[in-house]
């Protein structure tokens, strides 16, 4: 290797990294940190053999083992560019050794490009980038072996145990080895490797106890995982057919260009989804417990959706602003308050929705949404949902449960920090801030109640503590979302009036509304203590509703945030 | 220099073993902490080795286990993992004698040596088989289940079905006919599903639901002759309670009694026992077979009345010849007297006793943390509520060793959450004694699993059917009508 492939080389690993950390740090962050959220590495040696019961246990250690750190702040930036300029470096290597082609360090930049717009997927992991890499060391390791039997040898060992301890990555490495065979007098012998590396994964499927098609594609859950696997071996055999036609470098360089351009192009615009890297932003905030942070990304967000509407009540609630600026932020209804969890929604859904019921205080719907959110989670292992589990069995006071999610987390290398507060709070069963506070909020009777049944569970919460004011906030917010005054006026009468609380800019607006259709007199409005204001508004927007009759746009401009706005205006369609 | 560095090496060496040394020793009149509880208790000739950890954080740990003739003596950092042929070797040395079990631990620079403490060798031997459903306590859906075959004489676990490879299709629980691996019957829910019925390895998929049941057959057990098995079928509705750990409530909405028979996929049963006004569930046949033990409760509006709601054990008499359940049945435990619920029945093989569960109300009592197991004496008519038993948790879904000297079953026990077995022996004056959890290899095992292990049941030998073949029979096979 000449000095200059030597910097040439450097440059494009250093860009390779440079480029995907950059982009995964300042505008994929999120993702990656949800991508550790639905994983749990713990250091049991029960857990650790666990891996040895599917394929590629190696990669999937690997990969795993790489996503713990995906917690840190640029942790999974940083993992993330390591492994594509690795991954540069054994493709490089591999072509090169194959095609001997002067450039192999551009046809390898195709299989990292491959990789990367995978990576902006959610259900692709770590484990894939693991796979491709311990296969090109295979391949670098028997085509640095000089004797032929020997090479045989290893070819057929690494053929058959290829699928233990690699998975799928395992297919490519016959490919490999005829490619390099492919003017050697051992290529024939060597296209049996094909049936074993695929035969044999099929006839010890029961071993595994995987389908068909899990079979084949373990450790990727979906077809679209093998992208960066099937790139590299595309890439292989064009430049093998091009060096056999004999083409001019200026088309190859040509076609390369195009091909990854196209690849980059298409998979980005295929893969990447910064909306939901929007929703995990909140998300997140929401998780690390920065309230502010979340109502400051929602303000700048223009895009609309229930699950930012989710975080940002949730937000909102806590922060008691949710009666004044409920209208300021898109609101799809009911939609945005409360999660469903059911068989209609997907596994981010359940995931997502123990967070209102742990910030209203029911603590039974909060610990069956985490369960069914860490049961769906991809691998059963949330460590997201321990740490919820956790929480709510402290606040229920049941410390041995509590200490069942904590005692998993102690075994973890980055959440133990957290565990040793918490668990010495539960062993002595003090006291703290937290809980003092979670405890008023939950439940001191009984009630049986559907799991759907959202609007009578809060209901409940309400009747137990009519100072729950999140909870308080809620219901009434759900009722003037849903525009049913009556039950608004109803619950507002029986739980806000005694609190002589100030009448907050939304219920102010909503009771003008249902007083000014009830008729009543101006001694009854006045018993609500509405502000001046608030009246005033009221007037004006009667008075430029008969004005302007259902002129949306000049009203919108005017009362767009107000609730005589959204209860003239707002219509409900299927979410 | 150099001696002067050699020696000041060597005092170091000497310092540092010096500390190895248990110089400083105490005795301490406290059991040692150890987990899972294996203090004092009655075990079987053939259980796989009683490995245990140190819940205190101690830098070493010695046990030193003595037979009449025999000690073994373990080490480990803060677990015990008996070698299994050392152990297999001193039990058979040691049938129906104590073997005692001294703990040592080093902890902050001194060893303590514990409270010694027994464990008794029963000469009465436990059905070597375990199957389980593994399954996470998500309490109202599913997402990963699989059903295992534990040899509890070992480590060795072995998979009969896991819903990965039928298309995640629900799958209850795994049942045998008089604990009898050749005999034995596990529902399967989804498109494909059925009852999978296994006879000596031959198996099959019965759809059991005809046009006059209100659902599919849900709870049920097979009849001695394994010609016939009793089912429940129920509109099962689960409901959440609002109040701190009392999690689910599930209660049927409707539930009948039917009998099955296999031989020509026939259902029988009697008008009042498919009738709206009483809730039928949880039925056992006798050990004879002449008899049928049920749960039934009057019917009330649901949930409101779920606390009222109290189920009594009822008895019919079965005529195998033809099939058919008797038309009258005695009560042979009062909810009203008893002021509880039953749920859960099994009928011990030999004849003597019957085995159940009872909650202060309902009919799913494994979230009841006051549902506790009984033992009625069936000759006597004598109630044991066993206590030596039960704990502060759920206490349900057991199942007798087909020599009726041990039971098996399921307890929340530790955690309130994850469900694990336990064992217990039952002497011959029908006294139950302190259950121990089936042993793991590695100790720590329950700390970390997210997995409850659901309705055990034991059985005499391996079952001789795997996952590979329940994939084929769901996927392949087109189920069998009953009339």
């Amino acid at each position: 290797m000449g000095k200059s492939e030597k910097i040439w080389n450097g440059v494009i690993a250093a860009e390779i990294a440079v480029v995907s950390f950059l982009f995964f740090q300042f505008f994929y962050a999120y993702h990656l940190f949800f991508k550790e959220q639905i994983l749990l590495f713990i250091y049991t040696p029960d857990y650790l053999l666990s891996y040895f019961s599917k394929p590629g246990w190696l990669t999937c250690l690997t990969g795993d083992f790489l996503t713990q750190f995906f917690y840190l702040r640029g942790g999974g930036p940083f993992v993330l560019a390591a492994l594509f300029s690795i991954e540069w470096i054994l493709s490089y290597l591999s072509i090169k050794k194959i095609s001997k082609s002067q450039l192999a360090k551009f046809w390898a930049v195709l299989p990292v490009i491959a990789d990367f717009v995978s990576h902006l997927s959610l259900a692709h992991t770590a484990r894939i980038s693991t796979g491709l890499i311990l296969v090109l060391l295979l391949f670098l390791f028997y085509s640095g072996i000089k004797n032929k039997y020997l090479a045989t040898v290893v070819a057929v060992i690494f053929s058959i145990a290829g699928h233990w301890f690699i998975g799928s990555a395992a297919f490519v490495f016959p490919v490999l080895v005829l490619l390099h065979k492919l003017n050697s007098k051992y290529f024939v012998p060597n296209t049996l490797l094909l049936p074993l590396v695929f035969v044999l994964p099929l006839l010890i499927r029961g071993t595994y106890l995987l389908p068909l098609n899990e079979t084949l594609l373990f450790p990727a859950t979906q077809i679209e995982g093998l992208l960066p696997l099937a790139v590299f071996l595309f890439v292989l055999v064009i430049e093998v057919i091009l060096q056999k036609t004999k083409t001019r470098p200026l088309f190859v360089k040509l076609s390369i260009g195009i091909i990854g351009l196209a690849l980059a192009i298409g998979g980005f615009k295929n893969n990447v989804n910064f909306n939901r890297e929007k929703i995990f932003a909140l998300d997140s905030e929401t998780y690390f417990g920065n309230t502010k942070k979340v109502i400051e990304l929602a303000g700048k967000s223009k895009f609309e959706n229930r699950f930012l509407s989710y975080y940002t009540n949730m937000a909102l609630a806590k922060t008691g602003q949710l009666p004044h600026r409920l209208l300021e932020f898109y609101q799809p209804a009911i939609h945005g308050l409360i999660l469903p969890v059911s068989q209609q929604e997907n596994w981010q859904t359940i995931l997502f929705s123990n967070e209102l019921f742990y910030l209203l205080g029911d603590m039974n719907l909060a610990q069956h949404s985490s369960m069914l959110g860490n049961t769906f989670s991809p691998y059963q292992r949330s460590s997201r949902m321990m740490k919820r589990l956790a929480e709510i069995n402290m606040v229920n006071g049941d410390y041995p449960g509590a200490e069942k999610f904590l005692r998993i987390l102690g075994k973890t290398l980055f959440h133990k920090k957290w565990v040793r507060k918490k668990s010495a709070e539960n062993n002595a069963h003090c006291n703290s801030n937290w809980l003092i506070e979670k405890r008023t909020q939950i439940a001191h009777s009984d009630t049986i109640r559907n799991s759907f049944d959202y609007i009578e569970s809060i209901e409940f919460l309400v009747q137990q503590n009519p100072h729950n004011l999140i909870a308080l906030d809620y219901l009434l917010s759900y009722y003037l979302l849903n525009k049913d005054l009556v039950s608004f006026k109803t619950a507002y009468d029986k739980y806000v009036k005694s609190l002589k609380r100030p009448v907050p800019k939304v219920y102010g607006e909503a009771l003008l509304v249902k007083l000014f259709q009830d008729k009543v007199t101006q001694k009854e409005v006045l018993d609500y203590r509405i502000g001046t204001e608030q009246m005033r508004g009221f007037a004006d927007y009667t008075n430029f509703f008969k004005e302007t009759r259902l002129d949306i746009e000049r009203s919108q401009d005017k009362f767009g945030d107000t609730y005589w706005f959204y209860y003239h205006f707002a219509t409900f369609k299927e979410n | 220099m150099r001696n002067g560095v050699i020696t000041y090496l060597f005092f170091l060496l000497v310092l540092a073993s010096c500390q190895k040394q248990p110089g400083n020793k105490i005795t301490s009149n406290e059991f040692p902490p150890i987990y899972p509880d294996y203090i004092d208790v009655i075990i079987p000739e053939n259980i796989a080795p009683l490995n245990f950890l140190m819940r205190d954080s101690c830098k070493k740990v010695v046990a030193t286990i003595k037979g009449a003739n025999q000690t073994i003596t373990v080490k480990g950092k803060t677990k015990i993992q008996i070698p299994i042929k050392k152990w297999k070797k001193l039990l058979s040395e040691n049938e129906e004698q104590n073997l005692e079990v001294t703990v040592s631990a080093l902890k902050n620079g001194t060893w303590a040596t514990y409270r010694p403490f027994s464990w008794e060798v029963n000469k009465n031997k436990i059905d070597p088989f375990l199957s389980y459903r593994l399954i996470e306590p998500g309490y109202e859906v599913w997402n990963k289940i699989q059903v295992v075959e534990r040899n509890i004489e070992t480590f060795n676990e072995r998979v009969l079905a896991d819903n990965n490879l039928n298309e995640g299709s629900c799958m209850n629980c795994h049942i045998y006919g008089s604990q009898n691996a050749n005999i034995s019957m596990m529902h399967i829910r989804g498109e494909k599903g059925g009852t999978m019925l296994n006879k000596d390895g031959k198996l099959r998929k019965i759809n059991t639901r005809n046009k006059d049941m209100i659902g599919n057959a849900t709870y049920g057990n097979i009849h001695p002759s394994g010609r016939f098995a009793v089912f429940s079928t129920n509109v099962v509705i689960p409901e959440f309670h609002a109040y701190g750990s009392e999690r689910l409530e599930v209660y049927d909405k409707a539930s009948d009694l039917i009998v099955l028979d296999f031989d020509n996929n026939e259902v029988s049963t009697q008008p009042f026992l498919s009738d709206t006004t009483t809730l039928e569930t949880f039925p056992v046949f006798s050990a004879c077979g002449k008899y049928i033990y049920y749960c039934a409760a009057p019917y009330k509006p649901l949930p409101d009345s779920i606390r009222s709601l109290k189920y009594s054990i009822h008895r019919i008499s079965f005529d195998p010849e033809n099939n058919t359940p008797g038309t009258k049945a005695d009560t042979i435990w009062d909810a009203a007297e008893h002021n509880g619920s039953v749920s859960h029945l099994k009928t011990s093989p030999d004849g003597k006793y019957l085995l159940y569960t009872v909650a202060d109300y309902g009919t799913f009592p494994i979230w009841h943390r006051e549902a506790d197991l009984q033992l009625m004496n069936l000759q006597t008519g004598g109630i044991d509520k066993l206590k030596d038993v039960n704990a502060f948790c759920s206490d349900s879904y057991h199942s007798w060793s087909s020599n009726s000297n041990w039971f098996v079953f399921a307890s929340k026990r530790d955690n309130g959450i994850y469900g694990k077995t336990y064992f217990a022996y039952i002497d011959s004056e029908g006294k139950a004694h302190k259950p121990f959890v089936l042993p793991q290899r590695d100790p720590a095992m329950y700390d970390y699993t997210l997995k409850s292990f659901n309705i055990p049941e034991l059985s005499k030998g391996q079952t001789p059917f795997d996952a590979m073949d329940i994939e084929k029979l769901y996927s392949e096979m087109e189920s069998e009508n009953v009339k």
